[in-house]
């Protein structure tokens, strides 16, 4: 009796049922497309470490203060003394890896130059590791300017086999090959031999990470912890510690995105309450007459109630379906600029988003209901007569 | 339509019932002391000036309002003496109403409209639909029952309230101004049907400025400045004898 009752209202004024519904679905879809850039950020992220071989890595300071793209800080000569404290625990090799960011005015001409010893085998760094087309770093490039390329920096540069890319004024790199591998950290960044970034970055003997393989990676955590002890002035961290800290980046803004969000809904919520507060001083003579024929106030309360949530059901559903555009439509955007799908829609931010579109009808449609309920029926019905 | 056997059963009492209306201009004194007794398979009419205070009167008996002082009595108990809950199940099970106008609920067909109170009493959706056809085609509307009431005539809007409040097979029929908002010929159908009504052992009263209605009803009521006017005391007008219950 109450839901078809309160169908039946909502029905007999499309309009106003509509609009009031695309309120509710505004509000839910852009607090869909702000949180689906969080689910999207994490996602990429753990895609990107799950790329990475190395179970433990190694800067000069704590992982948050060391910036990227900052000047590499660590002596090469720290290679040794890890070499030689982490063998008894299991260390296999210890890989130095230089990172230099060349900042750019827009995105794609942005690049992440990666260092690495020549005579590595880059596929114990990087799983997955593939040369594309040309051919990838050898030993004897130790020293000279050339360049492996990421696909999709590539493709979102435009750079080609031949290409020269600028680094400094002083220092260009030819590139020889096209790369690809697992996650997208490669195949984002411009892979280089060591030696010839650091002279191109006058860092010669410093590097920016130490990357440690161990035999058993399930004994991260404990050689991470024994690493840290010896050497106090270097920041150790596992692949789970600097998801960790991503994820407390992402955190913070979670929370930001939510205020935002928080506002379109409270926006929403009053737009609702007061449309169906109207609807209830506007047929207080009917609630008076549905009164007289034998129904309780709590029924009118069901009523009201009723047409709010039903409301919000809708207008949540929709929001949704509307945040699947809106998050497609960034992702559009954010892959043709940094190669990154920056926005994901995942099942608990549907669920999520449909609970707080139903919090939302629940809470606006309670002031109204009570209204509803508190109708006297001598007072309604000499209404308008 | 169930016979109403016992004929005590229905009856409805104001004893010395008073209403003062407090507002800021002062008090409104809107009864002054009624006492009548209502009988079962008998229509009276309550007739009187604007403002003396027949609408008042309507509202206590019904158990809209509750009296300043005095008591209204239905079948032995006092209607002040319950509390809401029990007050809504009397108006639903043992009460029915028509007011002036547009007391549908506009949102609902005719039939949905009729059946509206048997579901607030929990019959079955079959019962519902069989009973509200039953009812609109007593009172000749059933070629309208998918009409929303705004696609009604007045007539037919007043015959839909009526059998609407039969849904429920109450003892008592309440009805404020039915005929106001209509033209002779339908305020005629109405009160006919009001009679028929009465004619089932039901307790009728009307409120009303209609002559015509005044004419057609067993009892007639005067209220005058929230008082009985004596000088048209509720007797009997010879023109009806009292339907006797089946
Ligand atoms: N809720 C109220 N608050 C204050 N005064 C009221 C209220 N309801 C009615 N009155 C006053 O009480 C008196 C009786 O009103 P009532 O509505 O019972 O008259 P009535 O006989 O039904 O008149 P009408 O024929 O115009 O419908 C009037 O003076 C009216 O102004
Ligand atoms: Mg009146």
């Amino acid at each position: 009796m109450i839901w078809s009752l309160a169908l039946h209202s909502l029905r007999h004024r499309p309009l106003r049922t509509t609009l009031t519904a695309a309120g509710i679905a505004i509000a839910v879809g852009s607090m869909v497309v702000f949180l689906s850039l969080g689910e999207g950020l994490r996602q990429a992220f753990a895609d990107e470490l799950s790329g990475v071989g190395a179970e433990i890595q190694i800067s000069s300071g704590p992982f948050e203060a060391s910036g990227f793209g900052s000047v590499p800080e660590l002596p090469l000569s720290t290679i040794d003394d890890i070499k030689r404290v982490g063998e008894p625990l299991g260390v296999i090799d210890v890989i130095p890896l230089v990172l230099y960011l060349r900042g750019g005015f827009t995105p794609d001409s942005s690049f992440a130059f990666q260092g690495l010893p020549a005579d590595i085998d880059i596929a114990g760094v990087y799983p997955g590791y593939e040369i594309v087309a040309g051919r990838g770093i050898t030993p004897e490039d130790a020293n000279r300017n050339v360049a492996v390329v990421g696909v999709q920096a590539a493709e979102r540069s435009n750079l080609e086999i031949g290409d020269p890319l600028r680094l400094s004024p002083d220092a260009t790199f030819e590139i020889i090959g096209l790369a690809d591998a697992t996650g997208g950290l490669l195949s984002n960044g411009i892979l280089v031999p060591l030696e010839s970034l650091q002279v191109a970055i006058d860092s010669p003997d410093r590097v920016s990470f130490l990357v440690v393989d161990i035999d058993d990676p399930s004994r991260a955590d404990e050689v991470a912890d024994a690493l840290g002890e010896a050497f106090p002035e270097l920041g150790v961290q596992t692949a789970g510690d600097v998801l960790a800290v991503i994820e407390r980046g992402i955190r913070i803004t979670d929370v930001v995105r939510l205020g935002i969000s928080a506002i379109a809904l409270i926006v929403g919520a009053i737009a609702v309450a007061n449309t169906v507060l109207m609807s209830v001083f506007e047929r207080t003579r009917e609630f008076g007459v549905v009164r007289a024929v034998g129904a309780r106030p709590r029924f009118l309360f069901g009523v009201v109630l009723a047409e709010s949530v039903l409301l919000s059901i809708v207008g949540g559903l929709v929001g949704v379906l509307l945040g699947f555009a809106g998050a497609w439509i960034v992702n559009i955007v954010s892959a043709d600029l940094i190669g990154l799908d920056v926005a994901a829609i995942t099942m608990r931010l549907i669920l999520f988003s449909l609970a707080v579109a139903l919090a939302m009808g629940l809470l606006s449609g309670l002031a109204p209901s009570a209204r509803a309920a508190r109708i006297q029926i001598a007072h309604a019905v000499s209404q308008g007569n | 339509m169930s016979g109403i056997s016992d004929t005590m059963s229905g009856m409805l009492a104001a004893e010395a019932v008073t209403r003062t209306y407090t507002t800021p201009a002062g008090d409104v004194h809107a009864l002054r002391g009624v006492s009548h007794a209502f009988m079962p398979g008998r229509v009276t009419a309550v007739m009187g000036p604007s403002g003396s205070g027949k609408s008042t009167l309507l509202n206590l008996l019904a158990g809209f309002d509750r009296p300043s002082s005095g008591r209204v009595v239905f079948d032995g108990v006092s209607l002040g003496d319950l509390p809401e809950r029990e007050l809504a199940g009397l108006r639903l099970r043992r009460f029915g109403f028509v007011f002036q106008s547009s007391n549908l609920i506009s949102v609902l067909p005719a039939r949905k409209n009729v059946a509206f109170p048997m579901g607030l009493a929990g019959l079955s959706l079959r019962e519902r639909t069989d009973r509200a056809q039953a009812l609109l085609e007593r009172f000749g509307v059933d070629h309208r029952a998918d009409a929303v009431p705004n696609r009604l005539s007045g007539g037919e809007r007043q015959r839909v309230a009526l059998a609407r409040a039969l849904a429920n097979d109450p003892d008592v029929v309440f009805a404020d101004e039915p005929t106001g908002n209509l033209d002779r010929s339908s305020g005629r159908e109405v009160v006919n049907a009001l009679r028929e009504v009465a004619a089932d052992g039901r307790t009728v009263i009307v409120v009303t400025h209609d002559g015509a209605v005044a004419d057609a009803a067993d009892v007639t009521l005067r209220i005058v400045d929230g008082e009985i006017d004596d000088a048209a005391d509720a007797s009997e007008t010879a023109l009806h004898e009292p339907v006797a219950s089946t």
